[in-house]
């Protein structure tokens, strides 16, 4: 049983201990159980989720099944056969899932100074935000899209973008990376987005056994040995050599960011700095903003002008 | 970057005496940061004068100076022990006022000492209102609109602008002294007024009223490699115009949006780094208008701070020891997180639970005292309870207050609504139960937010408790879901029995034989992302258990719940020692607290930390949840104080084993006959005394052992309503106001011993030989509480019989008694008569002043007597000393002098003269060679600018004392003060031959020809000591507007002829040369010198 949600990353369902029966916010326009209702989450409450927390921290990510009405009725190894037969996230491209059907624009806020193609692999609504903020126009592609199609826009740089699935069943995506990357336009990609690039270098992903969630993970950026509280939400990583320069196809690349938790890799750059991702979530929506700079750091490498 | 290297030695300043707005909060941040830097090879030099603080500890730093903090004393510290570095961001406003003023007097740069934590600019950016707006303004956050003031009339001026209401907040005081929200000018001209005088830089700063909106506050953390991380978001309860310290708040912040959060947490960080607060901690306050989100800055402690405490607690993340390590070069990224062990401390704690903190008043000791809570804070403890819901977690901490009128009830819904609406349109301190009240008679939560501020999620949730409690009272039968539900929501076995009519053992009876009971989570900073090592528990009724007793011996300590006046740190000193010593002696030492602000509730204290109210059914849980593995030994009910000790005989009855003086034994000290039988079997002597159920029946008693007499109720403990009567009328009036006093609730009539000398007594016992910890003889005579009387030890002016005789009483009451630990007993010497007024079998308010003044661990030997360690063993293994005691000091020892430090400022109209009950919150010790410095040195511990050595003093004096007042009063003219005084103590005077100016009273108002009244001459600042010896009690009493205005304007004021004969001691020691500075370290190896002489001297 798994619910995909079609703006988010991911299949989601809502499991909370205590659900607010009202809701208290001038930003409040409706019930969090009328928004669940809206993007057909299925939500749960009465759990108790630390226990539920401690289960996955022993045992691992896992798949899982919400009941209800006469299908719960069953027995319980009914129920988990079923469960069991539901398909891993392991091998699954899900992006097709989740993508966009048509080519959408988000306008740049004031002056335009550069245009981007985001290939929307599961994209969030904040992340083209981000970039029109910063006065870039973005075109949302289907991932379906091919390289021409891309090139079709004549952007500025190419955005790859989070979403579910597993990174190693993901080929077309790596393949519009790789071509990227050869016609050396500015690359930056988020979350599934960095497992693409890591990709594309020739790096290995793998699944996590404890899978990175939450708001405050705490990431160092390995140019500055500055640390920023940031956004997980990812269960795959890419596996690459932490502190030094390795030789790809598109020239030296290196780790630019780890978890200071398990050392895990939540960056990837070339030394050329024509591309880079990160494993998190700069965009912030929910979350810390302290990776912002990253998307400057983009609008930088799109125009003279950028990063205003 | 690691440690630095250059930094050998560090100086640490505590916050001196327990005071509104700066409690034991700083003792819990400074003794984590005496181990942390103790760990690092520094050494540490400390400076705290209050000796009931753990980090005073000799074993917590190399040199603990138990000196005023005035930059004075530290001056000569500093001078003496040549530190390289000092941190003084951990002793609240007091250290950083102090590490100021030593820089500016340019005392830091003539020793070549670097400040560390903070730097002065960084300091004064964050605490100089002009330039922090400034600094708001710049990374584009937005202040309140406000207006700097450095006069009245600049004030009245600028409320031209701001309109009223509009809030007064004086420059740099701490706890918000002195700041209020005027509604008119006469209110802006008495509340600026005052702030004037109370900013050390005659400033305030008026600013637009934001009453009413959400207040917050973030804890933030920087290190020098420019992390910051915030530890914590706390929300307050109660809107804006509410001191956050006298506040209902919760953690993490509840009604905000992620994108407020998010918001406030950028502005947060952009503040820190142009503050530069750059190795350390601080807390930033924010007000969000509710309607349209507009967030406005109110202000920032560029310290740790009380909120830091509850942060920390709340989190599980150590922001004190945190910043010390900071301040001595690591980063955030170099230190690991003390509950992982594995992950970093830069990280964002995340929290599973909702913790909810409510302050603790004690308006009932201040009668005329405003309640009305405003930004001054007036709170003296608070709790802290942690639950997996937000009812949960409110009826916890509701309960951790040890008042019955405190938790939830729900006795009929014949309520007037607008009446209840009506009376929480002022925030008071009972404005929580009218809410649930208001809400559960059915006011609609529109009307109560209408009416309070508070927000609707809140009202929302305590009426989800009011409609649990209907189905509790409405369903058939208790069934099984509805109790596992209301326990879910925090119900007490008692309120749900009030509510079935059932008794609170019948509905624990039930829920056990359902198998009903609390399971134990972690807080462990992550949300249980990673293994905690460290085991900080608390209760909730869900699913997972995650205690894991262990096999090992345990004992479980109870601690002494919220801070309140009679029951402060002193008794978590007790409890802190008890775990230290158990812990050395091989037991698992398991806390039972539930006071942010103590050492005891750090995870570094005992093995297993229990975040719990001290209730019999919460404390039964955990001594259950113990018991499902390994042993426990015991339970100790006499360290925490009465909390415990109230509980001991109800765990008794469940099979718990306490160890130490049994409950019988208690209840034997404890009852008024039983302990008369225990006296008159030893053969010692009690004031005459009789027990009466109505003035009648008190008239004769007081006829029979004859005026002045001591009048109690009999049920309430800590001088709670006792009073001194002089005669018939007075006593009349007395019982009029105890409108409650029947036969089955009588008032307790004692002879009150006139001119006596009280004698405070801290002993061990262990069923066989009595270590009299310590004799200490009070200042002022019988009558004045023990808590608020100064007192000496040794003794300054009993003999050596005396002591004996002393020793001989102790013992007899311990046997009779029956204690195993410690016993308090206090004595009255009248005409060579030694009367026992009370005895106490447990830990007392003096032990830590005992043991510092002895240099004897007294709380760690009790700990062990009690598990059954005889005083002879303890003697072997050096926790006592191998010969003599602390009754006989040997000659030559040095005499500590304990001097109380009262509230009074924070309570305008409240009379300051001291009576049987106890008023104090916290004390200072000086120490030194002769009484007089030792005298001293207490005052400049415990008053700012401590006893004046020239100029004008006012006396007044009660005619009874006017005999024993001449000789120093006329000290004082030979040492060149000028005399002031109303008529007829001028009189007197002047036929001694002292010169003597004479003033107007009050009443009398100034004269034609200019001679002024007292209080004028007060108010102009023109009296730098009074003297003024009251008749009686109550604010009609002559001498009130005296005492009033000379706390108003900060004089001090001597109320009784003893405490003029100290103070005359004191001011000639001043005079005649600057007092010296001594650690404990020196004094216990001057003291084991002296003890070794004696021993030979002996043999």
């Amino acid at each position: 049983m798994r619910i995909v949600n079609p703006r988010g990353s991911g299949s989601l369902d809502y499991v909370v201990r205590n659900p607010s029966r009202i809701s208290s916010n001038w930003r409040a326009q409706r019930s969090l159980d009328e928004e669940l209702r809206d993007f057909g989450v299925v939500g749960i409450s009465g759990v108790d989720t630390r226990a539920l927390t401690r289960h996955l921290r022993e045992a691992g990510a896992m798949r899982v099944g919400i009941f209800s009405g006469a299908a719960s009725r069953r027995s319980p190894d009914d129920l988990l056969e079923a469960v069991r037969a539901s398909p891993g996230m392991v091998g699954a491209n899900l992006t097709e899932e989740v993508t966009t059907d048509q080519v959408y624009t988000i306008a740049a806020i004031g002056e335009p100074i550069a245009t981007v193609v985001a290939v929307d692999l599961g994209i969030k609504s904040m992340t083209p935000h981000r970039m029109a903020e910063r006065g870039i126009t973005v075109h949302v592609v289907p991932a379906t899209i091919g390289w021409e199609g891309i090139v079709a826009f004549n952007p500025d740089g190419v955005f790859f973008s989070n979403g579910p699935g597993d990174p190693a069943a993901a080929d077309h995506a790596v393949a519009l990376m790789t071509s990227a990357l050869e016609a050396k336009i500015p690359v930056f990609g988020i979350c599934f987005g960095n497992q693409i690039l890591g990709r594309a270098l020739g790096l290995p992903t793998y699944k996590l056994r404890f899978g990175h969630r939450g708001i405050n993970q705490p990431v160092q950026d390995l140019t500055t040995g500055k640390v920023e509280v940031t956004a997980h939400n990812h269960g795959f990583a890419v596996q690459a050599p932490v502190g030094e320069v390795f030789e790809t196809p598109f020239g030296g690349a290196r780790v630019s960011h780890v978890c200071l938790n398990d050392g895990v890799v939540e960056g990837l750059e070339l030394v050329d700095g024509s591309a880079f991702s990160v494993q998190y979530h700069p965009e912030a929506a929910a979350g810390p903003h302290d990776a912002s700079y990253l998307f400057d750091r983009f609008a930088s490498a799109l125009s003279p002008v950028g990063g205003r | 970057m690691p440690k630095r290297s250059d930094i050998s030695s560090v100086m640490v300043i505590g916050s001196g005496p327990i005071v509104i707005g700066q409690a034991c909060e700083f003792d819990y941040s400074g003794t984590q940061a005496c181990r942390v830097l103790k760990a690092e090879g520094l050494r540490v030099v400390l400076v705290n004068s209050n000796p009931a603080t753990i980090m005073t500890d000799p074993e917590f730093a190399d040199a603990t100076y138990v000196e005023p903090i005035t930059p004075e004393y530290v001056e000569r510290i500093i001078a003496k022990e040549r530190p390289d570095a000092l941190l003084p961001t951990l002793g609240g406003q007091t250290a950083l006022n102090t590490a100021i003023a030593l820089h500016h007097a340019g005392v830091l740069d003539k020793y070549g000492v670097e400040l560390i934590g903070a730097d002065v600019e960084a300091i004064e950016r964050g605490e100089n209102r002009e330039k922090f707006r400034s600094i708001v303004e710049a990374i584009g956050g937005q202040s309140a609109q406000s207006i700097i003031c450095h006069t009245l009339e600049e004030c009245f001026a600028a409320t031209e602008d701001l309109g009223y209401p509009v809030v007064v907040r004086p420059s740099f005081t701490m706890g918000g002294a002195g700041s209020g929200i005027a509604y008119n000018p006469d209110d802006l001209a008495r509340i600026a007024g005052a702030g004037l005088q109370a900013s050390p830089t005659t400033e305030v700063l008026l600013e637009e009223s934001i009453i009413g909106w959400k207040e917050f506050e973030l804890e933030l953390m920087r290190d020098r490699n420019d992390n910051v991380v915030v530890v914590c978001s706390i929300e307050n309860l109660d809107p804006m115009g509410v001191h956050t310290g006298d506040s209902i708040t919760v953690a993490p912040s509840l009604t905000l949006t992620d994108r407020e959060y998010q918001h406030m947490r950028d502005v947060g960080i952009d503040i820190i780094r142009a503050v530069g607060v750059d190795t350390g901690g601080c807390n930033i306050q924010f007000a969000i208008n509710p309607d349209d989100g507009r967030m406005i800055v109110i202000e920032m402690n560029p310290r740790v701070s009380r909120s830091s405490a509850l942060a920390s607690k709340a989190t599980g993340f150590p922001i004190a020891k945190i910043a010390a390590r900071l301040a001595i070069g690591y980063t955030l990224d170099e230190i690991p997180n003390d509950i992982t062990e594995k992950t970093p401390a830069s990280f964002e704690p995340t929290l599973d639970y909702i913790v909810v903190k409510i302050p603790r008043f004690a308006f009932e000791k201040f009668p005329g005292a405003d309640t009305t809570l405003t930004t001054t804070m007036k709170s003296v403890g608070e709790a802290m309870a942690i639950g997996r819901s937000f009812p949960e977690s409110l009826q916890k901490a509701l309960r951790s207050m040890e008042r019955p009128s405190a938790v939830f009830s729900w006795p009929t819904k014949s309520i007037d609504i607008s009446n209840l609406l009506n009376r929480m349109r002022r925030p008071h301190d009972g404005r929580l139960l009218l809410v649930q009240q208001a809400l559960w008679a059915g006011a609609g939560i529109d009307a109560v937010y209408e009416a309070t501020g508070i927000d609707p999620w809140f009202l929302d949730q305590i009426t989800q408790i009011n409609e649990m409690a209907d189905a509790i009272s409405g369903s058939e039968a208790l069934d099984r879901p509805t109790l596992f539900e209301a326990k879910q929501m925090g119900f007490s076995d008692e309120q749900i029995g009030h509510l079935r009519g059932l008794s609170e053992d019948e509905v624990r009876e039930l829920r056990h034989s359902w198998g009903m009971r609390p399971v134990y989570k972690t807080v462990d900073t992550c949300a249980a992302e990673f293994e905690a090592a460290t085991p900080y528990h608390y209760s909730s009724y869900d699913e997972e258990d995650e205690s894991r007793p262990s096999d090992r011996d345990k004992v479980i300590i109870l601690g002494s719940g919220p801070n309140r006046i009679g029951q402060g740190i002193e008794f978590d000193y007790s409890c802190v020692h008890a775990a230290l010593a158990l812990s050395d002696a091989g037991y698992e030492t398991i806390m039972v607290n539930c006071n942010p602000e103590t050492v005891s509730t750090d995870y570094d204290t005992s093995d297993r930390l229990y975040f719990e109210p001290l209730t019999c059914e919460d404390v039964l849980e955990v001594v259950h949840a113990e018991q499902t593995r390994g042993h426990v030994a015991g339970v100790i009910v006499q360290l925490g104080g009465q909390t415990p000790l109230g509980l001991a005989q109800r765990l008794a009855d469940a099979g718990v084993p306490i160890v130490g003086t049994s409950p019988a034994a208690i209840h034997l000290a404890e009852e008024r006959g039983a302990f008369g039988e225990v006296l008159a079997r030893a053969g010692l002597p009690a004031p005459d005394h009789g027990t009466a159920g109505s003035f009648v029946e008190a008239k004769a008693i007081a006829a029979r052992i004859g005026y002045p007499i001591l009048v109690r109720p009999s049920y309430v403990l800590g001088g709670r309503g006792m009073e001194i009567v002089y005669d018939d009328a007075m006593l009349a009036d007395y019982l009029q106001r105890s409108t409650d006093v029947t036969s089955e609730h009588p008032v307790l009539v004692d002879r009150f011993l006139d001119d006596a000398i009280e004698i405070d007594v801290d002993a061990l016992f262990d069923g066989e030989e009595l270590y009299l910890a310590g004799v200490m003889e009070h200042i002022e005579e019988a009558g004045i509480h023990s808590g608020d009387s100064a007192c000496a030890l040794p003794p300054i002016t009993l003999g050596a019989s005396d002591i004996e005789r002393i020793r001989e009483s102790t013992m007899g009451i311990a046997r009779g008694v029956g204690v195993r630990g410690l016993l308090n007993v206090q004595f009255a010497l009248v005409a060579d008569t030694l009367f026992v007024l009370e005895a106490n079998p447990r830990a007392s308010r003096t032990v830590p002043f005992v043991s510092k003044a002895t240099g004897v661990q007294v709380a760690k030997a009790a700990a062990r007597i009690m598990l059954g360690e005889s005083v002879k063993q303890l003697r072997i293994e050096g926790l006592l000393p191998a010969f003599g005691d602390g009754g006989n000091l040997p000659v030559g020892s040095a005499i500590a002098v304990k001097e109380a430090v009262l509230p009074f400022g924070r309570f305008h109209g409240v009379d300051s003269v001291l009576g049987p009950e106890m008023k104090s919150t916290g004390e200072v010790m000086g120490i030194d060679d002769s009484f007089g410095i030792a005298f001293a040195k207490s005052q400049q511990g415990a008053f700012a600018g401590g006893l004046p050595t020239s100029g004008t003093a006012f006396v007044s004096l009660a005619n009874r004392d006017k005999r024993a007042a001449v000789l120093p009063i006329k000290r004082l003219a030979d040492l060149g003060f000028h005399i002031m005084a109303t008529q007829g103590t001028a009189d007197v005077l002047r036929r001694n031959g002292i010169e003597v100016e004479v003033l107007r009273k009050q009443h009398e108002g100034p004269s034609a020809d200019g001679v002024r009244t007292t209080v004028e001459v007060i108010m102009a600042g023109g009296i730098d000591l009074i003297i003024n010896t009251p008749y009686g009690v109550g604010p009609r009493v002559d001498g009130y507007e005296i005492r009033t205005a000379a706390v108003m304007m900060g004089v001090p004021c001597v109320t009784t002829v003893q405490g003029l004969s100290a103070a005359v001691q004191g001011i000639d020691a001043l005079v005649a040369a600057d007092p010296g500075v001594r650690s404990l370290q020196e004094h216990a190896a001057a003291l084991a010198k002296l003890r070794q002489l004696q021993e030979a001297a002996d043999d």
